[in-house]
């Protein structure tokens, strides 16, 4: 993925684990990113009310005050985007519905690498949402064609019959034409929400559009799948 | 079975699954012990540690997933699932991870096949009988799904050609932790992957069983018909959308 071109990107880390907390604190630090960290809620709350962040990541249990009060305060008067860490795990999370307000949510254990994708990916739809005017989608190169106001693609004569998610989801990779795109980026910018392993909606709808494309006769490119990285639209033959 | 049923019944059960879950998760662990204690290379025991920590996570996760699938009893919300590409989606995985190729996976349901579920539970759920299915082929085996219109439902099965299990065995395969020994190829796993799919088919409605058939095991699926099929992709009506949502 593009490294976000916007200097660098400040961070409010609320996590009251030291090992942790000092932990990301470092290692987002190396990676370019400004970090502030706190361990208490109250106080956490107080620096992201004063300062100005591009992405706050919370622990949910924290002492002073949790990180799910610290959320819906901040949400009064704050739209910074926010993303959840804990180890309460996927599951809860899906039956208690508890990141109801936050970008994100990433279950503890997490890796530092998966961190930064899921940080990248805010920090970029961020970019993408504030620009002034939208881009017009580049001229097909081999004339498949986007049609934003029916939300459908023509191969010649032929309509693919997508969804609005496949048509959003198949025109952004069309916009980042051969560069691999994140889950987590296409989880904020086309289905709006944030991205979790046992969420098979993205997958799905590329399923989809690999089946209608071919339905239609399409084969010059394709959506292709960069295990460990995310999706690509590109050549058959192509390496990516 | 259950996690957690009526009381009585199924004490016996639930110390049998604390025993296994136990057993299972002490072991792992003592041997990181005996790795932090004797290994003298800091590479092989960072490698060590890691494997480790990869197979404890396998298990606390799958583990705890049963456990939720079990107690939770609201329903899941449901959605029309193409079947057809709900397995391309998961066979295109299930490649990558055991290097299977693709023209071993057969399907010969067609793309009238659209159910009623929750998509991440049955995705799980076709999975997970997938990666068993793959587990227990022999070398070159071909693992076929299929299924038929049955009134309001669809009738999906998928057979391995894997020799089959003993028939007092059929039932015994979707208790949690069971590891059948034998003459079925394969090994690994901690034996919840069926107890998982099986779970996660009954909360949307659906039935799980097995039968052996052919040259092995088939897992059949009773699963709710969806009378209209692709017709819209209104938002999934799931509870984690993670923006907020009015009241």
């Amino acid at each position: 993925m593009t490294p976000i071109a916007i200097g660098h990107p400040r961070i409010l880390s609320i996590e009251d684990d030291p090992v942790l907390g000092a932990y990301v604190h470092e290692h987002l630090g190396r990676c370019g990113f400004q970090v502030t960290w706190c361990q208490n809620g109250q106080e956490g709350l107080a620096i992201a009310r004063q300062q100005a962040f591009d992405v706050v990541l919370m622990d949910i249990l924290l002492p002073g005050l949790d990180g799910l009060a610290v959320l819906t305060q901040l949400r009064q008067s704050h739209s910074t985007p926010v993303v959840l860490m804990s180890a309460l795990g996927a599951e809860a999370d899906r039956i208690s519905g508890f990141r109801l307000g936050a970008d994100d949510y990433l279950p503890k254990p997490f890796s530092m690498a998966e961190l930064r994708v899921r940080i990248e990916a805010i920090l970029r739809r961020v970019a993408f949402d504030r620009r002034p005017v939208p881009i017009p989608t580049p001229p097909a190169t081999d004339c498949l064609r986007f049609d934003d106001e029916l939300g459908e693609v023509f191969w010649g004569e032929y309509a693919a019959g997508l969804t609005r998610s496949e048509y959003r989801l198949l025109d952004t990779l069309n916009r980042n034409d051969d560069e691999v795109l994140s889950k987590a980026f296409l989880y904020q910018q086309v289905l709006q929400r944030g991205y979790a392993p046992h969420d098979r909606s993205l997958d799905m709808h590329i399923s989809q559009i690999r089946r209608k494309l071919k339905a239609i006769g399409y084969t010059e490119r394709e959506v292709r799948t960069v295990w460990g990285k995310g999706y690509v639209l590109s050549a058959v033959d192509e390496v990516v | 079975m259950k996690w957690s049923d009526a009381p009585g019944r199924t004490v016996v059960l639930q110390q049998q699954l604390l025993r296994d879950l136990s057993h299972e998760l002490r072991t792992p662990l003592s041997r990181l012990r005996v790795a932090c204690e004797s290994e003298q290379d800091l590479e092989q025991l960072r490698e060590r540690i890691s494997r480790e920590v990869d197979g404890m996570q396998r298990l606390v996760e799958d583990a705890l997933q049963l456990a939720w699938l079990d107690t939770e009893r609201t329903s899941l919300p449901d959605e029309a699932i193409q079947v057809q590409a709900l397995w391309e989606m998961l066979t295109e995985n299930a490649c990558y991870e055991s290097s299977w190729p693709a023209s071993q996976l057969h399907c010969a349901v067609d793309a009238s096949c659209w159910v009623r579920g929750h998509l991440n539970t049955l995705a799980q759920a076709l999975e997970n009988i997938l990666r068993n299915a793959i587990r227990h082929s022999p070398q070159g085996g071909v693992v076929m799904f299929d299924g038929r219109r049955d009134g309001d439902f669809w009738h999906l099965w998928l057979e391995d050609e894997g020799g089959g299990v003993a028939d007092e065995d059929l039932e015994r395969i979707f208790s949690p932790f069971i590891r059948l020994d034998g003459s079925r190829p394969g090994e690994g796993g901690f034996g919840l992957g069926l107890s998982i799919a099986r779970n996660a088919v009954q909360r949307q409605g659906g039935r799980l069983w097995a039968e052996n058939a052919g040259r092995g095991l088939r897992l059949n699926m009773l699963l709710l018909a969806d009378l209209h099929g692709d017709n819209d992709d209104a938002p999934a009506p799931t509870i984690d959308m993670c923006r907020p949502q009015i009241a």
